[in-house]
Parts: structure tokens; C-alpha cells; sequence
């Protein structure tokens, strides 16, 4: 279980019985107190709750407000756990290209440590994710900068992938529909994904779950027309129906709680 | 010719779940009616209710022509119609005669209490010879062999001159000339006026034997009808259920160092020199027809008996696999192929079932804390897509591809490390089953290992890294992935040698 769940679900726990004592949540995910006691004092300093002799009560006067803040951090635990799965696709010594959003850039996260990996990206954040990777080449589009963003779309992000193809191309609309297909934020960026898929192998588009349903400005393919999509168990079984039906490899990513034995 | 026996729509449900949908069928008297159909499509269910075993939900029985209801089994047999289960039912020490009488037993004419051995021998040897059966009335049941037991079970219920006998995988796990004599004498029975419900799940039967046929898929009727009229070629395609997933989800992980390890395991004389190793991130597919020893294998690894020989390492340590727990302490899980029969707790609820595996988590003071269980159980609920009817629901309400997850969750739960899986996604519709490869990939991911067996065939070439053969207890055969096929595995798994 990573610590980012965790905190999640001491929050839950708190919120719900608004006293907890550390034995009891040692106890209840199998780890060392002293492990519990920092994740409380992490949780005090940000407010949530006051610690107590051996436990911690709820914050007088907490309100759960954040509720969207609760809903952002779990869309991240959620696109981090899309990234893990993705990331195993990307094999040692591909070329490949990472498009733009919050999946993607949890992706280069995780392919920090592979070998030999060339990865193209329009996304400046993702281009800074993986400046500390030693043995991945990063190679960053033209273009113009979209304001408010870090991403990179127009003519000359689409001419500077001329004389390139990629192994895997991993891209995460903004939304996804059953009649109109994968869409992005922008025609700039619709039109950049389409340049990119024309020269990748395979593209695997990284989507979560709630983004099932949802619409945005520009289409950029339909949902039969990409062969790989990564989401989680909790995507709308009429999209997985969808899937099943026309052909498309469909993972979906699961967060259980593993120690993972080191790997020799 | 009206049917002795009509079924007219009959619909069953167990939980939520619908076993059989609009059954309809006829038994005509002097015939054999085959009922065929993969495993878990709902033969012995029709069989159950037939015998007046279980009762049906909807449509109706028709005996004779009128509409009737069977409140349990004697009411059946007092209507004529006898029932052979699948696991036999005989009591080794008495003798045949003993068997066959069994319960209503013939008296000495002067004392009541006493029992007439020499009367029951004569009639027993008289209606044998009659169907030309040589058997000793007088022998022991436990000197006799599977075939003949499964011979004296069919003359048990002829001996009461039925109208109907109700045959359910009797000729399964039979050699071939037991199985001839069993065809032998169904037919002379047949002769004297008995109409025969043979259920099976093999092909050949029904070259031997039957007149008309019905295919069973997934609790329907797919076709039924003279075996002639529908032909083989066209009820090997009806059996065959649409498991075709066109892609499987495989995420090819980097394997690591050895995580199970068996060398030299033997258990006579089931098993004999299974060497293979498991690696970290490893999904091993072990393929082999029924009765080859895969299951052995897999309840040999997880402790539930024990080896003659060999040894099995773990992280590279010898264990001693005495019990199960011995499997379980080492950091190894095995989801049996019926896991709702052996891998749940069907009255308790299902956080309890799935933290069952360490209770110390879950331990207060005095009792097991439900509250807890509830909580660690929660997250496996929500992530697995467990759909439960209720939250305090126990595990028999939920449909079987829930309880199959329930079965896996314990075990993630538990944090095993080596998960054997046995027909894991048998009888799941194809949602869940994908799903299930997704745990999978997910559970090699977090570097565990995995051994795969099924019957699925391109399941196995399309979640496996690597596949063993299994053939009478024997490993035939290893192949990776990409060296796979269909015909190759089935060429080994029937006996082939590696010439291919």
C-alpha cells in the first residue's frame, strides 16, 4: 500500500469514528506505529485532526469542504495507478511518445527508472519529470505554448515530428463518448494527437474513469478506433461492454494492497 | 408417442443468480436421452429436479401428460424414476445383494426381524442372468471396481422396475470396457420398456449411444432433437460456449529470481517427477485434460496432501508442507476450482470471509471486531467491483463470478505471493472475466507469481509467459508464449511425444 492510499484512508477512518488510536491502526494495516505516527503528524500539520496520547482526535471545527480536493486526490490515485500498469507497456529500447495531462505526466513518473527509452513529448512537465532519469533521452515538440498550460500544439509542433515514429504513442483525452469518441481540450492538441497516431505502432489511451461519459471541444479518434486503453475497475460497464464488443485490449488497473517481494 | 416426461419452461434460480432459463425437454419411454453440455451449464441442476431433489422457480412438469410437482425424491421414485448421482452411493462392507435390497430388505416368512439372505442372493442372481450380467450377489462391494459399482448402482434402481432412469455422469472417470458394459446393460434395460436420462460431458458417448440429444449452454437449451437429425459436427459447435475474447490483457512483466520452486515431487501414483520452477512476475499456464493431475499438482504445492517425494523451495528455502497452513505460512494461496463449494464460508458475510485468512488484523479484545473487518475488507469491496445485494449480505446471495472475486480477495488480503489458481474464470461471463486477467497482470505486477490452470485454451496462451503440459501425472511439455499453440498443447496433452 503506498502512503498517498494510506493517509486516504486514515482521513476516512477519522472522519468517520473522529478518535483514532495509533495501536488500532498499526493493527489495522499491518505496519509499525512509528510508520502511523508520521503519517499523523503529516495529517496535523495540514490541519485535519489534533493528536492526542497515543491516537488522534478530528480538528475541532474540520469541515470536510475540501470535497473536491478530496476528489482531485483521488483522481490522482486513481491516474497513478493507470500510469503503473502503462508503464509496464513501455518495453527497454522503444521510442515513444507522451501526450499532455495528468496521467501522462504520472507515467513519465514511473518510467524514471527504465533503460534506454526515448520518449518524444509535447508537455513541458513532463519533459522536466524525466530531466533527472539517466538513461532516457528526452526530446520535447516545437510549438506554441498554450496559455495557462504546459502544453505545446500548433504547425510546428506537428512539423517537428516529421522524420520520427514511435513504438507506442500513450495520450489521456479529456473525455470520452460513446457516439463521438476520444476528444481533447483543443483543436491544436486534437490535431497534434492525430499527426502523432499516424506514426505511432500502437496507441494506448490512458483514461480515467470518470472521464467516461464526458465531453470536450475537439475529437480526435473513436473509441473502436484505438486498439489499447488503460483505466481502472471502475470504468461504466456500458463503455466495457463497448470495448468487449468492437475488439479493444482493455486494461484495467487495480490498486491491491501488495507488498511487492523485491525482484531479483 | 407422448412423452413419459415433459419439461415445459422450467426456470431455476440459485441467489441471484438464474442456473437455468425455459428449459424445455421430453423423455419418451424406451429411449435414451442424452443431456450433454460443458461443466456448469446446468445438467445435474435438471437432473435434481427431475429426481425431485429441487424444486423449480418456473414453468412446469409434465408426468404422463398432467402437470405435477415432486416434493422431494420418494414421491419421484414412487412415480417411477430413479436417479444414479454422479459420486456413488453404496455401502463397501455389505455384500451386493445387501446393496441392491438395501432398505427394504426381504424376511425370513416366520420371523419378520430377521433378514433372508439366501432369498435376496436368488432374486439378485435370477434378474442378472436375465440381463446377462455376471456379477456374485454374495462378494463384498469394496472387492469390486469403479465400473462394476456404477453396475450395481444402475441394477439397484432397475431392480425396482422404474419407468425412468436418471444416469448422471456415471461413464465419467471410467475406462473403456467398463463404460461398454454400462452402454450393455442402459440397452437391455431399455429393451424391457425403462426410457434412460444419460447426462454426460464427453462427446463419444453419444457415438455409443442415445437417441436423441439435447445440448444444455449456460442453463439453456440449445438444441434438442434425434442425435442423427442435429449430428455431431453441428452439437460440438452449440456446446462450445462464446468465451472468445478477441484480445487478452496481457501486461508482459519483467520476470525476476525463482519464487517457487518443485524438484522431483512425486505423489504415487498420481504425480511422478514434476520438476518446474515459478519466477517473480510470472504467470505459469499449466494446461492438461481432466484427470492428467493438474489439480493434483496444485493441491499437492498448496499442502492439501502430501508428497511421496521431492521437495518444494520457496524464496529458494526447503518447506515442509505437512497441512495447508504449512502452504499459507509460506506465503502461497490456492483458489480451488469450485470455490464456491470449497473456498467460502457461504452463511458468513462477506468482509468475514475475506478476512478470515489472518485474524489478527481483526482481532478486539475478546471478539473479532467487526467494525474492522469491515473496514480492511471495504477497500477490497470497492476495487474488485464486488457487487454485494446488501452490505451485511452472506457470501451464498452473491452470483458466482462475486464469489469467485471474494475467494481471490482473501488471499490478497493475506498478501500471498504465489497464487495457484484452478479454472479460475470457468462459468464467468466474459465482463468478469476480464477483470479477473486484470487482478492477475496486477498481482504479477506487484511481482507475485502466479500458476494458471484451465481448460481455456487460448486463456492460457493468452495470459500465460510460459505453459506446462500436464499427461498422467507427468510434465510433457514446456513452451513460452510465443511458441504456443493449440494443437501443440492438445498433442501433448493427450499423449503426444515432443516430436512436433
Amino acid at each position: 500500500m503506498f502512503t498517498i492510499e494510506r493517509m486516504q484512508r486514515i482521513r476516512r477512518t477519522i472522519l468517520e469514528k473522529r478518535r483514532i488510536e495509533v495501536t488500532e491502526l498499526s493493527k489495522l494495516f499491518g505496519l509499525s506505529e512509528s510508520t502511523i505516527r508520521r503519517d499523523l503528524d503529516k495529517l496535523e500539520k495540514e490541519g485535519f485532526l489534533h493528536k492526542t496520547y497515543g491516537g488522534a482526535v478530528l480538528a475541532d471545527g474540520y469541515q470536510p469542504v475540501a470535497e473536491d480536493d478530496q476528489h482531485a486526490s483521488a483522481g490522482e490515485l486513481e491516474n497513478d495507478k493507470i500510469a503503473r500498469v502503462a508503464a509496464e507497456m513501455a518495453a527497454e529500447g522503444d521510442a515513444i511518445f507522451l501526450g499532455n495531462g495528468p496521467a501522462c505526466l504520472r507515467l513519465a513518473g514511473h518510467l524514471t527508472a527504465k533503460q534506454r527509452l526515448t520518449v518524444v513529448t509535447n508537455d513541458l512537465e513532463i519533459a522536466l519529470e524525466l530531466a533527472e532519469a539517466p538513461y532516457i533521452h528526452v526530446k520535447i515538440t516545437g510549438g506554441d505554448l498554450a496559455p495557462g498550460t504546459t502544453t505545446l500544439t500548433g504547425p510546428d509542433a506537428i512539423s517537428s515530428l516529421r522524420g520520427f515514429c514511435f513504438n507506442k504513442a500513450f495520450f489521456s483525452p479529456a473525455g470520452a463518448d460513446l457516439k463521438f469518441g476520444y476528444a481533447a481540450a483543443s483543436q491544436g492538441e486534437a490535431h497534434l494527437l492525430q499527426a502523432v497516431m499516424a506514426v505511432a505502432q500502437e496507441t494506448v489511451v490512458l483514461l480515467n474513469h470518470n472521464l467516461f461519459g464526458r465531453l470536450a471541444l475537439a475529437p480526435v479518434a473513436g473509441l473502436a478506433d484505438l486498439p489499447v486503453v488503460v483505466s481502472s475497475s471502475h470504468l461504466p460497464a456500458d463503455f466495457k461492454a463497448f470495448y468487449l464488443a468492437h475488439q479493444v485490449k482493455l486494461f484495467t488497473a487495480y490498486e491491491i494492497a501488495h507488498p511487492s517481494p523485491r525482484r531479483g | 408417442m407422448t412423452p413419459f416426461l415433459e419439461l415445459i419452461k422450467i426456470s431455476r434460480f440459485l441467489g441471484s443468480r438464474q442456473i437455468l432459463t425455459h428449459v424445455d425437454m421430453a423423455l419418451y419411454p424406451k429411449q435414451a436421452h442424452i443431456l450433454i453440455g460443458e461443466n456448469g451449464a446446468g445438467k445435474s441442476t435438471i437432473c435434481k429436479i427431475i429426481g425431485g431433489d429441487m424444486s423449480f422457480d418456473a414453468g412446469e412438469l409434465h408426468l404422463d401428460g398432467k402437470a405435477r410437482t415432486f416434493n422431494g425424491p420418494r414421491e419421484a421414485n414412487f412415480c417411477g424414476i430413479r436417479s444414479i448421482y454422479q459420486e456413488t452411493q453404496i455401502f463397501p462392507q455389505l455384500t451386493v445383494a445387501e446393496n441392491i435390497f438395501f432398505g427394504r430388505e426381504r424376511t425370513q416368512a416366520w420371523l419378520p426381524m430377521l433378514i433372508n439372505q439366501q432369498l435376496m442372493d436368488d432374486a439378485c442372481a435370477s434378474f442378472f442372468q436375465t440381463l446377462g450380467i455376471k456379477l456374485n450377489p454374495k462378494i463384498t462391494m469394496d472387492r469390486l471396481g469403479l465400473g462394476q459399482l456404477r453396475v450395481v448402482e444402475i441394477l439397484r434402481a432397475a431392480m425396482m422396475e422404474p419407468n425412468l432412469i436418471v444416469v448422471d455422469e456415471a461413464t465419467a472417470s471410467l475406462a473403456e470396457p467398463d463404460r461398454q458394459m454400462i452402454f450393455g446393460l442402459l440397452q437391455a434395460l431399455m429393451e424391457r420398456g425403462v426410457s434412460i436420462l444419460l447426462v454426460t460431458h464427453r462427446l463419444q458417448d453419444l457415438a455409443h449411444f442415445g437417441d436423441r440429444v439435447t445440448v444444455l449452454k449456460e442453463g439453456r437449451v440449445s438444441a434438442s432433437g434425434p442425435v442423427g437429425e442435429i449430428g455431431i459436427p453441428e452439437i460440438v459447435r452449440l456446446m462450445a460456449r462464446e468465451t472468445a475474447l478477441a484480445h487478452y490483457p496481457k501486461l508482459n512483466c519483467k520476470t525476476g529470481r525463482s519464487l517457487l520452486q518443485a524438484k522431483n515431487l512425486c505423489r504415487t501414483p498420481i504425480l511422478e517427477a514434476i520438476d518446474f520452477t515459478l519466477h517473480c512476475g510470472e504467470v505459469l499456464g499449466l494446461a492438461g485434460l481432466l484427470g492428467s493431475g493438474r489439480t493434483a499438482l496444485a493441491r499437492t504445492i498448496a499442502g492439501v496432501v502430501r508428497a511421496t517425494d521431492g521437495e518444494v523451495l520457496i524464496n529458494g528455502r526447503r518447506i515442509r508442507l505437512r497441512e495447508p497452513s504449512d502452504a499459507v505460512q509460506a506465503g502461497m494461496c490456492y483458489v480451488a476450482e469450485d470455490s464456491r463449494r470449497k473456498g467460502l464460508f457461504l452463511s458468513l458475510n462477506v468482509p468475514a470471509n475475506i478476512t478470515i485468512t489472518d485474524m489478527d488484523r481483526v482481532r478486539g479484545r475478546f471478539f473479532l471486531n467487526p467494525y474492522r473487518e469491515e473496514i480492511l475488507a471495504r477497500g477490497f469491496i470497492d476495487e474488485l467491483g464486488i457487487g454485494l445485494p446488501d452490505p451485511y449480505a452472506p457470501a451464498s446471495r452473491l452470483s458466482g463470478g462475486n464469489q469467485q472475486k471474494v475467494a481471490l480477495a482473501k488471499w490478497l488480503y493475506r498478501c500471498a505471493q504465489i497464487f495457484v489458481l484452478d479454472e479460475p474464470t470457468r462459468g464467468l461471463d466474459v465482463e468478469t472475466k476480464l477483470d479477473f486477467y486484470n487482478i492477475i497482470n496486477e498481482l504479477v505486477r506487484c511481482g507475485a507469481g502466479v500458476i494458471l490452470i484451465s481448460s481455456d485454451l487460448q486463456e492460457l496462451q493468452g495470459m500465460s509467459d510460459r505453459i506446462l503440459v500436464m499427461y498422467s501425472g507427468r510434465i510433457v511439455g514446456e513452451m513460452s508464449k510465443n511458441q504456443a499453440s493449440e494443437e501443440r498443447i492438445l498433442f501433448l496433452a493427450t499423449g503426444g511425444t515432443m516430436a512436433v
